[in-house]
């Protein structure tokens, strides 16, 4: 669907409402929107000026970039129209610029705009920031977008994408006729709901700036943790295994603090997408499936992988993964307060224990950006609070990184060491 | 639910993997690597589930290996070695 036209509207899709009710109790808190920074680590080949060109005609075909939400009426589905004028920020700064620092800065949602990129200069080349508003992105739809933006800096007079936007799904009659595909999910909803689910940030919602470690390994270091992961996974399982190395930190947090009861909730998002296919840059395109341990079931790492590989398979046979999807289809009408309820009401108030995702292998396809070779790339989003953590990992040319995501106030720096403390022995058996 | 094993075993799992599973814009064939094109936890999860559903066919835990699911073709094999066709 082209966007680039003068009068345009792009209804959100299912997924997109969920993260704006998301996005909407964040901002109530005092959190900063839901957003994210996605990072480059490239060789000094690099050319600043190629970024600009690209970006401003990466920016030029995508209206929504600087689209505006509204809705027609409180029951309406929200939509992107047209906004303000401008184009996406690109922003260089001086030599010896803080990156952590200015990624942090950047993590706190307090820019305008969707999308924008900053440039470092580092001794060994340059880093690029690149961040990103949830309501339009996805971790895929980020790397789409930098594979858009690398093409058109690679080919200067190749026209750009536009393309990039779906309409989602079927219209609300056929939808009803789907009710019975819903029940997985409710069945699983109101199993969850009650579950006294704990987190390590804990009620009420409180601001509280983001914070994020990152743990970085190298081609040896995750051939030797593949390896090590393969009888639990057979080779093939992640999902379950970074999960429950995930919840295994968690936990130990948390009986360090003396809580022996309680369950662990996490929802993992679910690409929809098919896998290798391209699909539209911008609209959230996952669902996600709802696993839950209590603390006394997260036990050693393999009895805690067979139990959320249980869970996985009994949700896939269910299809819980579709049922999530069009309920969130049907919310899309929800007016904000209502559905900030229904996500109150998710996990016993917390939303979740804690926020994980495992992206895959980051830009695959892709080997340079403007002229600079990649040496290195991963996401950093920025968590709620409740739960106030989130481990996330990623994965480019064979260099897995994990980045521990945290609202100031929830992880104290001994907290956060014995975290990495359990991560590193259950990847690579350190201790 | 019997198993219904059709001659065109490796063909009919292919056009299963392009229409739900796996997006790619080269032709892909029984010997196509499947991890390569992008499948994943999930896409093997769904693989197994739909040929169940449409073979009759329950893939067991300890099967579900990275040689057994590397390519249509050693996925067929695994197919008709479990649903006990030569």
């Amino acid at each position: 669907m082209s966007l680039a036209g003068h009068r345009w509207s792009a209804p959100l899709g299912g997924c997109d409402c969920y993260l704006l009710a998301l996005d909407d109790y964040m901002r109530r808190a005092g959190q900063g929107g839901h957003v994210g920074v996605t990072f480059l680590e490239l060789d000094s080949g690099f050319s600043m000026e190629k970024l600009r060109g690209a970006v401003e005609k990466f920016s030029a075909a995508q209206p929504i970039l600087r689209g505006r939400l509204r809705r027609r009426w409180p029951g309406g589905v929200p939509r992107w129209g047209p906004g303000r004028e401008g184009s996406v920020a690109v922003v260089a700064h001086d030599i010896g610029t803080d990156v952590m620092g200015l990624a942090t800065k950047l993590l706190q949602g307090e820019w305008t705009g969707r999308l924008r990129f900053d440039v470092l200069s580092v001794e060994e080349g340059v880093i690029v920031l690149m961040s990103w508003n949830h309501l339009l992105f996805d971790a895929r739809g980020v790397e789409l977008a930098l594979a858009e933006v690398a093409r058109l800096a690679k080919h200067p007079s190749a026209a750009p994408e536009r393309d990039s936007w779906v309409l989602p799904f079927g219209g609300v009659k056929k939808s009803f006729a789907r009710w019975g595909q819903v029940r997985p999910f409710l069945d699983r909803y109101w199993a969850l709901r009650d579950s006294r689910v704990v987190s390590l940030g804990g009620l009420p919602a409180r601001a509280g700036r983001v914070n994020f470690d990152l743990w970085h390994f190298d081609r040896d270091q995750t051939e030797a943790m593949r390896q090590r992961a393969a009888p639990f996974t057979a080779g093939i399982f992640a999902l379950p295994y970074f999960l429950a190395v995930t919840m295994r930190a968690h936990a130990a947090v948390l009986r360090e603090r003396g809580v022996a009861e309680g369950a662990l909730e996490c929802a993992i998002a679910v690409q929809g997408r098919k896998r290798g296919g391209r699909g539209p840059i911008f609209q959230n395109q996952v669902s996600q499936l709802f696993f839950s341990l209590s603390l006394a079931e997260v036990k050693l790492l393999d009895e805690t992988v067979g139990a959320l590989q249980r869970q996985f398979s009994s949700m896939t046979r269910a299809k819980c993964d579709a049922a999530f999807v069009l309920m969130i289809d049907w919310m899309r009408r929800l007016p904000a307060p209502l559905y900030r309820r229904f996500l109150r009401r998710e996990a016993s108030g917390q939303i979740a224990s804690f926020y994980h995702a495992h992206t895959g292998n980051f830009l695959p396809d892709l080997e340079d950006f403007c002229g600079g070779r990649i040496r290195n790339g991963w996401h950093v989003p920025s968590v709620s609070q409740p739960p106030g953590t989130g481990l996330f990992f990623s994965e480019y040319n064979g260099m897995l990184t994990a980045s521990l995501v945290w609202r100031e106030g929830v992880l104290t720096a001994e907290e956060r060491a014995l975290m990495r403390v359990v991560v590193r022995n259950d990847l690579l058996g350190e201790m | 639910m019997d198993n219904v094993i059709p001659a065109d075993l490796e063909e009919q799992l292919l056009s299963l993997i392009r229409e739900k599973l796996i997006e790619t814009g080269e032709t892909m064939t029984v010997e196509t690597d499947l991890f390569a094109s992008g499948l994943d936890s999930m896409g093997i999860m769904q693989l197994m589930i739909l040929i169940e559903e449409r073979f009759g066919v329950r893939i067991a835990e300890a099967e579900v290996t990275h040689q057994n699911f590397a390519t249509a073709g050693d996925l067929s094999s695994l197919v008709r070695r479990t649903a006990g066709v030569a």
